[in-house]
């Protein structure tokens, strides 16, 4: 068009010449021969020139077109109303549309319409182009992510905009990988850092912004170091350096105390492991943070209770729900005697004293349902086979979700305490003992003053009366004499009972046997009896004879001191019967039963003791050895002396002896002194 | 005037016996009774000059019977303590009796210890 232009500028001009020519023709004629073959000249040059710019512009044209239809991106311009103006034929593969399908047509009208509503409000302003990240609407429907490459031309005068022309390019895959990274970031347990090869946050999961307290938009860009106290900073520049140097995945400071710094100021204890990632944009290291805060606390606390258990006084053991010994401090290594290694792996029953093999595995049973022991006073063996007294306290030991795992006891060494009990039970005893003795010689002591008294003063009175002057009143004489020989046989009768109380605690209370008529002898002790009182009426029912071999001196004093209670705990008088028979081949059986004041209910159990009276209260006579002995001496004879309380009141009292001696047991342990 | 009177408590007959015969030869009234149930009603009835008194009897021990004299108002006669315990000053102490006469005693501790107490 150019060329044209100054083709028919040349023409005109010559047409000008032409007509001047007529004037003066000669001159002209050689002028105009001149002027019109340098315009021939330049005609043939412009023509040349001309020839040789359309063949150029045809070449660029070609080349354009060679290029805009063969290149893989999408190449399109528009005009400033956005309407395709050219649409490359590659839009075919990228977007599925005929270039001519486009042109003439809006571009806006293939953006996503977020990205629309984005580009509508950018305002081109005086810049030369950009490049933007925009989704494509395909013929398909489906959208392509698409990285547009635009090139503004603007009118060199007003300087709007005249054309745009864009290279896309479809980065679908690129983008998708990258948002399939990051919901990979997001969805990682810890907090997720991406550094660049200079130590620039690249990407960073939504943790890390909770975890830290920054916002995204703080972090990206900025150096890794904001996220590590103050005075970490400095070296992890180097140890970042050298990481790059020597990529490996593993974990940060292994050994060492990490901590992460918040936005705050605040720290925190963490543990991060490092990947190195290689990508378009060089080496990336994936940093994945984890707050440990609560782990080092329950460490801290699990320290804690360990240093307890190791410290305490008493012996902890833990074992499992079959009484395998897992742990065991060192205050059970003391108690026990074994040392930790010795027993962790071994049954708890190692401990089991072989007197109680069930113990263990009962107290194992109720632990595994759950069940506590409290303070169980128990004895354990220590390695060296000694006994030793513990108190015992077991729980079963249950995880996170109240499953019971394991048992853990803990044992306290009494050995002392039980030893100052039982010194203090024997010293309670030693004097309860004292005080018995005490009181029994008080008792003895006044019940021998009495004859005794008794025999001085008549002895006295007597004596007075032989000394005076008219002699003695035969009457008094004859009334003190009796006293003297009633009160001397009951002193015969006292000494005699301490005496074979004195043998019974010796253990040499011994029988002579030999054979004897229990009958005849039931039959003398009855009508001796029946002569001490007005007011009983004793009846004996007996065989003639009945033989056994006993002693006859000490059964008869078992008879005698049935019959003396039976009369003397009858003070109403009344009847007492006395049988003899054989119950069996081998017993002969004496009982004698009064109907007096039976004994009280409460003191049913003690009336065979030595010095117990069952009515010292009313009947505060004798020294309460009376069926002691009795006890004894049928007891040696191998027999036994019961006491029956028939409901209608008073006392039976049954004695069984053999008809044959037994051998002899030997007597009984004194229970008193 | 008339003989002062001695009441014997003892349980054992033959020492109110000895006490009675002992006493009644130096012209002294004797009054015996086996317990301090009994004692209490003899008190009722007699004027009473002096109290010889057993410690452990059937009935009514002679704390018990110590404790209800005392509460008599009109009362007044010396208890002596005879008693076969140990330490029979102590005995006398606990029921805050006048004399005491430790079992076995003779005529003479008898009549000597009644003579201290009694006024004739």
């Amino acid at each position: 068009l150019l060329l044209l232009n100054a083709y028919l500028a040349v023409a005109a001009t010559t047409t000008l010449l032409v007509g001047a020519l007529t004037a003066e023709r000669r001159q002209a004629q050689a002028a105009l021969k001149r002027s019109h073959d340098q315009l021939e000249a330049r005609v043939r040059d412009r023509t040349t020139e001309l020839a040789q710019t359309n063949q150029e512009l045809s070449r660029q044209t070609a080349l354009f077109e060679l290029l805009a239809h063969h290149a893989s991106d999408l190449i399109v311009t528009l005009d400033p109303s956005t309407t395709f103006t050219y649409v490359s034929p590659s839009v075919r593969g990228m977007l599925g549309y005929e270039p001519e399908e486009l042109i003439g047509t809006s571009a806006l009208d293939l953006l996503h319409p977020e990205d629309r509503a984005n580009r509508a409000q950018a305002a081109v302003g005086t810049s030369q182009g950009w490049t933007s990240l925009i989704r494509t609407r395909r013929k398909d429907g489906s959208y392509a992510w698409t990285e547009a490459n635009v090139t503004v031309r603007r009118d060199p005068t007003s300087g709007a905009p005249v054309e745009f022309a864009s290279v896309m390019r479809d980065v679908t895959p690129r983008v998708e990988a990258e948002r399939r990274f990051r919901s990979l970031l997001e969805s990682a347990p810890d907090a997720m850092v991406l550094v660049d090869g200079n130590g620039q946050i690249g990407m960073v999961n939504e943790l890390t912004e909770r975890l830290f307290g920054y916002s995204r938009q703080e972090l990206i860009g900025r150096p890794v170091e904001m996220l590590l106290p103050e005075r970490f900073r400095h070296g992890h520049v180097a140890q970042r350096n050298r990481y790059i140097q020597q990529p490996a995945t593993r974990p940060m400071g292994s050994g060492l105390e990490l901590y992460g710094r918040r936005k705050d100021g605040s720290e925190f204890p963490v543990e991060i492991s490092l990947s190195p990632l290689n990508s378009d944009d060089g080496m990336l290291t994936i940093s994945a943070i984890r707050d440990v805060t609560e782990r080092k606390q329950a460490e801290a606390v699990r320290a804690h209770l360990a240093a307890i258990v190791e410290s305490s006084g008493d012996a902890i053991v833990g074992k499992t729900l079959e009484g395998v010994i897992t742990s065991w401090n060192p205050a059970a290594e003391q108690l026990y005697g074994y040392a930790s290694r010795e027993v962790i792996g071994q049954p708890i029953t190692l401990l089991a004293p072989p007197d109680r093999p069930d113990e263990l595995p009962r107290l194992l049973e109720r632990l595994r349902r759950g069940e506590r022991v409290e303070a169980r006073e128990t004895q354990r063996v220590r390695k060296d086979g000694r006994l030793v007294d513990v108190a015992l306290s077991m729980s079963p030991i249950r995880d996170g979700a109240g499953q019971i795992v394991g048992i853990a006891s803990i044992a306290r060494d009494i050995t002392d305490r039980k030893r100052a009990e039982a010194e203090q039970a024997a010293r309670a005893e030693a004097e309860a003992a004292l005080r018995l003795r005490d009181e029994f010689l008080s008792v003895a002591a006044h019940e021998l003053k009495t004859p005794i008294t008794s025999l001085r003063g008549f002895a006295e009175l007597l004596l007075e009366q032989f000394g005076q002057p008219e002699g003695p009143d035969p009457e008094r004489a004859r009334r003190a004499l009796r006293t003297i020989d009633r009160q001397s046989l009951t002193l015969a009768r006292l000494v005699g009972q301490l005496l074979d109380v004195a043998r019974i605690g010796a253990g040499r209370l011994a029988l002579e046997c030999g054979p004897t008529d229990v009958a005849g002898l039931a039959q003398r002790a009855v009508a001796a009896a029946q002569a001490r009182t007005l007011t009983h009426s004793l009846h004996l029912d007996a065989p003639p004879s009945l033989p056994a071999q006993i002693d006859p001196l000490r059964i008869e004093q078992v008879l005698v001191n049935l019959l003396d209670n039976a009369i003397k705990y009858s003070p109403g008088g009344g009847r007492i019967d006395v049988t003899v028979n054989i119950p069996d081949p081998f017993t002969v059986r004496v009982t004698v039963r009064d109907r007096g004041l039976g004994i009280p209910p409460e003191s049913r159990a003690r009336i065979f003791e030595h010095s117990y009276q069952a009515h010292a209260q009313s009947h505060q006579s004798g020294l309460g050895l009376g069926l002691y002995i009795s006890r004894q001496i049928v007891e040696l004879h191998g027999g036994r002396i019961t006491a029956q309380f028939p409901t209608d009141g008073g006392t039976r009292m049954v004695v069984d002896l053999p008809l044959q001696p037994a051998p002899q047991p030997t007597a009984r342990q004194p229970e008193q002194p | 005037m008339s003989a002062a009177t001695v009441l014997v408590v003892d349980d054992d007959p033959d020492i109110r016996d000895l006490v009675q015969l002992g006493l009644e030869d130096q012209g002294y009234r004797v009054l015996s009774a086996p317990d301090g149930q009994a004692a209490l009603e003899l008190l009722g009835r007699s004027r009473i000059e002096l109290i010889l008194l057993d410690m452990r009897m059937p009935v009514m021990d002679g704390w018990t019977f110590a404790r209800l004299y005392r509460q008599q108002a009109d009362q007044r006669a010396p208890i002596v303590v005879v008693t076969a315990a140990q330490d029979a000053a102590q005995r006398a102490a606990e029921i805050a009796a006048e004399g005491h006469l430790a079992k076995p005693f003779g005529l003479a501790e008898l009549r000597a210890t009644v003579e201290q107490y009694v006024r004739r």
